[in-house]
């Protein structure tokens, strides 16, 4: 049997109840005479009835994935009662025991929100207009927080030779997978950032939140400390950052 | 999201429907643990009960037939608390049926969709084994998820322009239909359902 694109287009309206009164009793009137149009319509229901199964399978299966990776919200890092007593004291001494006992470790989701409020959108180099019109896309996905559209749009300017902030495509990449938890890809995407870019010191921190996540306390240190010492950007928050890791 | 916002965002369709599904299944997550507890549930059949929900909703908002009478709130643990029932049914003979939660008799008319079979479940699957990622991606997309702009779903799934797309869709649907009606020749129940 032969589809035709009309009878598509056809079902398509009559599924979305955009065809006339006159239009949605002739299409009706065809399917209930039998021959042709009744089998398309039936082929053409059946075809509508798998894609929303196979939709709702990928969208049940990639919520699981996100269920399962969910993070804790806050990690606390806990002070023993002599070091309570102490600090205590120090606190006291200092006149500034309002502080508090303990210096809550900073979220994630914290420090993510506090290096995201710093990053510009620079449109000092031009590729393209329409890889600068993509990127635009790609950045907007990121700060949407919409990272597996980001990462897909990302990869595709980065496959464009013509696209020339590939710097910034690469650290944004690298912030995309580390957000959904691909720690392989987030590295090899922060490494791609040249060194002696203007990104270089926002590819070293995302590299210290990364190790981090994934338990390397000594590296995250190397990073926060190397930041310390270069950044001015990243000086304050690597020294707030250093004294909360595990030695 | 307000609740106002989400039944918006899912009748827009195309990328604001996709946001507010995954919105709404973040906002309330909780229910899975909920249900492990209060039903005794493992977490892959409190899972399965929520984002079945999740998706009812999903379907029924998009499609008008949500009527508004009560918070989407309401309606979404009202649905959600039938499936865990059913969850709890299929493991045991004898289940201890619950009373329902206050407000769950504002119900739309289409609150249980039609139950589907597993064995439907493999024969709809298996149709769309048979098309390339592409189609795959293009009609969910342009049927599933509602979006008009064939230029945007260009710019999604990673060919050309509009155009292309347009085609795309034509020829996808066709080679879908075509592959059910060959197994249709084999079956004749897919023709006369």
């Amino acid at each position: 049997m032969e589809f035709s694109n009309q009878f598509i287009d056809k079902a398509d309206a009559y599924m979305a109840s955009s065809l006339s009164e006159d239009e949605k009793r002739a299409f009706e009137a065809s399917i209930a005479e039998g021959g042709e149009w009744y089998a398309q319509w039936q082929a053409y229901r059946m075809a509508r009835e798998s894609v929303d199964l196979e939709a709702e399978l990928a969208l049940k299966s990639r919520w699981k994935q996100q269920y399962k990776q969910q993070a804790p919200a806050t990690k606390t890092i806990r002070l023993g009662p002599w070091l309570i007593a102490a600090t205590l004291m120090m606190l006291v001494g200092l006149g500034i025991w309002q502080l508090g006992f303990r210096k809550p470790q900073p979220s994630q989701k914290q420090l993510f929100a506090q290096h995201h409020a710093n990053i510009q959108l620079s449109l000092g180099q031009r590729g393209s207009e329409n890889t600068d019109l993509q990127f635009a896309k790609a950045n907007a996905l990121v700060n949407g927080q919409e990272y597996e559209a980001a990462i897909v749009a990302l990869q595709q300017l980065l496959a464009d030779s013509s696209f020339q902030r590939r710097d910034f495509a690469y650290l944004h990449l690298g912030v995309s997978f580390l957000q959904t938890k691909q720690y392989l890809q987030a590295k090899n995407a922060l490494n791609s950032v040249n060194p002696e870019s203007a990104f270089r010191f926002d590819a070293i921190w995302y590299k210290a939140l990364l190790a981090y996540d994934e338990g390397e306390k000594r590296s995250a240190n190397i990073y926060l400390e190397q930041l310390s010492k270069e950044s001015k950007t990243y000086r304050e928050r690597a020294e707030e950052l250093l004294p909360n890791l595990d030695p | 999201m307000t609740e106002a916002e989400l039944i918006q965002h899912l009748k827009a369709g195309g990328r604001k429907k996709e946001v507010a599904a995954d919105a709404i299944f973040q906002q309330y997550d909780g229910l899975i643990k909920h249900a492990q507890k209060k039903h005794k549930l493992n977490e892959e059949e409190a899972f399965d009960a929520y984002s079945d929900t999740i998706i009812a909703i999903v379907k029924q908002v998009s499609a008008g037939e949500f009527e508004e009478k009560s918070k989407l709130s309401t309606y979404l643990q009202t649905i959600f608390f039938r499936r865990c029932v059913d969850q709890v049914r299929k493991k045991s003979t004898n289940p201890v049926m619950e009373p329902e939660p206050p407000d769950s008799k504002d119900l739309s008319p289409n609150a249980e969709a039609r139950t589907i079979t597993r064995e439907e479940v493999l024969r709809l699957k298996r149709f769309m084994e048979q098309l390339s990622g592409n189609c795959k991606e293009l009609l969910m997309l342009r049927y599933y998820w509602g979006y008009e702009d064939m230029g945007e779903i260009a710019e999604k799934i990673g060919i050309k322009n509009a155009n292309t797309a347009g085609s795309l869709r034509h020829r996808c649907m066709k080679k879908l239909m075509d592959i059910i009606a060959s197994a249709s020749g084999a079956n004749s129940e897919i023709v006369n359902r």
